[in-house]
């Protein structure tokens, strides 16, 4: 019970930290100039680390969700010609965006964590202060509009990615035609709005919670290790209960 | 003028700083020794404001450093260079970059002139020429003069200079603490000297003070501290006739 507590307390303390570094980033992003170079470094940074594992994530479960959707349609209607049409909403909505921002999370939250819990157990974050720079300006701002903009990037080229591996397995196990497959009639606008207002928002959480993972970080590398898995467990739960949270708000406004 | 009242700082419920009162006059040098954590750089980071006290009062000249915000203490900060135990240079920026650092962040010169500036600073510390160099491939001692050229780039009139020559060879250690000698008779800066090497730090100083787990057991001139009967101080005065 107590390690509970104490478990809730903690998440508790995370959770207020990270809303203070975020509320810090949008008043610098209001009062303070934005450095344009730390922008496009970072942003190089987030879609080049991220961009394969993407990919590589996305294209591997669109070929799995239209493998196991051609099964089930073949053993019950005889018929796969639709798979793409089903599938298609499902990717759109929950796995390109929700799976771009679980990668993001692990690959760039952990980064974020890692690099700015280095820089405060070696006394930079302290040599920034003393130069006139606050962390948050300086570290988190520019990840958090690098993360803005390339989340949805991502999520697109991952969407893409899980269309066209899921295209070549339906032609490859059900024989299933690209352009039969290329179906877009159960795609609604909203869908397409849904899957973007995902990963904006998971690009605004994300560097907002690693950076806050990371300023916190307490004591040498076994303090930064803590910060890294802090970050990276945050992050994720973020991105599930925000797609649960921006899902049902969706479904409430559809129906 | 530097002025510690009272202050108490706690870390999960043990003191670390308990009831000590310090005081650096302007232009004065204070050498702070004690042994490892007796609470010495913990006085530079309240000083400067990176940590707050629990209970007590710091103050820069005139402003209550304990009282003020971030954004409030950014002034006073522009009046103190310091000078990090471990260096804390920037990893990713290069050594010119590193010293420039400050004074691109206050905007306070123009590009042309912060270069100037970069160029003399690395001649002051007998390090010209190395401004493409990443910290990464600088030796210990070559780090801590890069580091004395950031924390004084914008010449600020107090000095905070945490263990200096730690972890330094003895020549080393004495080149480091001749340029400190030198930038003080230059700039006649407020300064306080965070070191374990007291037969060096006595020269440099105007005033000793000594911390003992948390606690000030000695402050005052150095005369006064080699006068001392406190065993501790004598200790660190005279290490070579300490049991």
């Amino acid at each position: 019970m107590r390690a509970l507590l104490d478990l809730l307390g903690h998440a508790i303390r995370d959770a207020r930290f990270a809303l203070t570094v975020g509320g810090r980033t949008v008043y610098y992003l209001a009062r303070a100039p934005l450095d344009r170079a730390a922008v496009w470094r970072q942003a190089f940074e987030v879609g080049n680390r991220s961009v394969l594992f993407v990919l590589l994530t996305l294209g591997f479960l669109g070929a799995i969700m239209n493998l196991q959707t051609g099964f089930q349609a073949l053993r019950l209607f005889g018929d796969a010609s639709l798979v793409g049409a089903q599938t298609m909403p499902l990717v759109l909505r929950l796995f390109g965006p929700t799976v771009t921002g679980l990668m993001v999370a692990t690959r760039v939250g952990t980064g974020i964590a890692a690099e700015v819990g280095s820089m405060v157990v070696t006394e930079q974050v302290d040599a920034l202060r003393m130069s006139g720079a606050p962390p948050v300006d300086y570290l988190v701002k520019p990840r958090f509009v690098a993360c803005i903009l390339m989340l949805p990037a991502l999520a697109v080229l991952g969407v893409t990615a899980s269309f066209v591996a899921g295209m070549a397995v339906s032609y490859g196990a059900f024989q299933v035609n690209p352009a039969t497959y290329a179906n877009f009639d159960l795609v609604r606008t909203g869908d397409v709005f849904e899957g973007l207002l995902k990963a904006l928002t998971y690009g605004a959480v994300i560097p907002i919670i690693a950076g806050a993972a990371g300023l916190s970080a307490r004591g040498g590398s076994e303090g930064v290790g803590q910060a890294t898995t802090r970050a990276v467990v945050n992050a994720s739960l973020a991105v599930i209960v925000l797609d649960f949270v921006i899902g049902g708000a969706a479904f409430v406004l559809r129906t | 003028m530097i002025r510690l009242c009272g202050v108490t700082k706690r870390f999960e419920g043990a003191t670390v700083l308990d009831d000590v009162s310090l005081t650096v006059p302007t232009g004065a040098t204070l050498g702070l020794v004690g042994q490892g954590g007796a609470g010495k750089s913990l006085v530079l980071k309240l000083v400067c404001g990176l940590l707050r006290p629990d209970a007590g009062q710091v103050f820069v000249d005139d402003d209550e450093v304990s009282a003020l915000d971030e954004t409030a203490l950014m002034p006073v900060r522009d009046r103190i260079g310091m000078i990090f135990q471990n260096y804390a240079l920037f990893d990713y920026l290069t050594v010119g970059e590193n010293i420039a650092f400050p004074l691109r962040q206050r905007r306070a010169a123009s590009a042309d002139e912060i270069t100037a500036r970069v160029t003399k600073r690395l001649a002051q510390v007998h390090l010209p020429g190395i401004e493409d160099r990443l910290p990464a491939e600088l030796s210990g001692g070559m780090k801590k003069r890069v580091c004395l050229a950031r924390a004084t780039i914008h010449d600020p009139p107090i000095l905070l200079c945490d263990d200096p020559t730690a972890g330094l060879d003895p020549v080393t250690t004495n080149r480091i603490f001749a340029l400190l000698k030198a930038m003080q008779v230059e700039r006649a800066a407020t300064a306080v000297i965070v070191s374990h090497d007291v037969p060096s730090l006595l020269p440099l100083c105007d005033r000793l003070a000594v911390l003992d787990r948390g606690r000030r057991v000695f402050e005052g001139t150095c005369a006064e501290a080699e006068a001392s009967a406190d065993p501790l101080v004598r200790a660190f005065l005279h290490p070579e006739v300490t049991p």
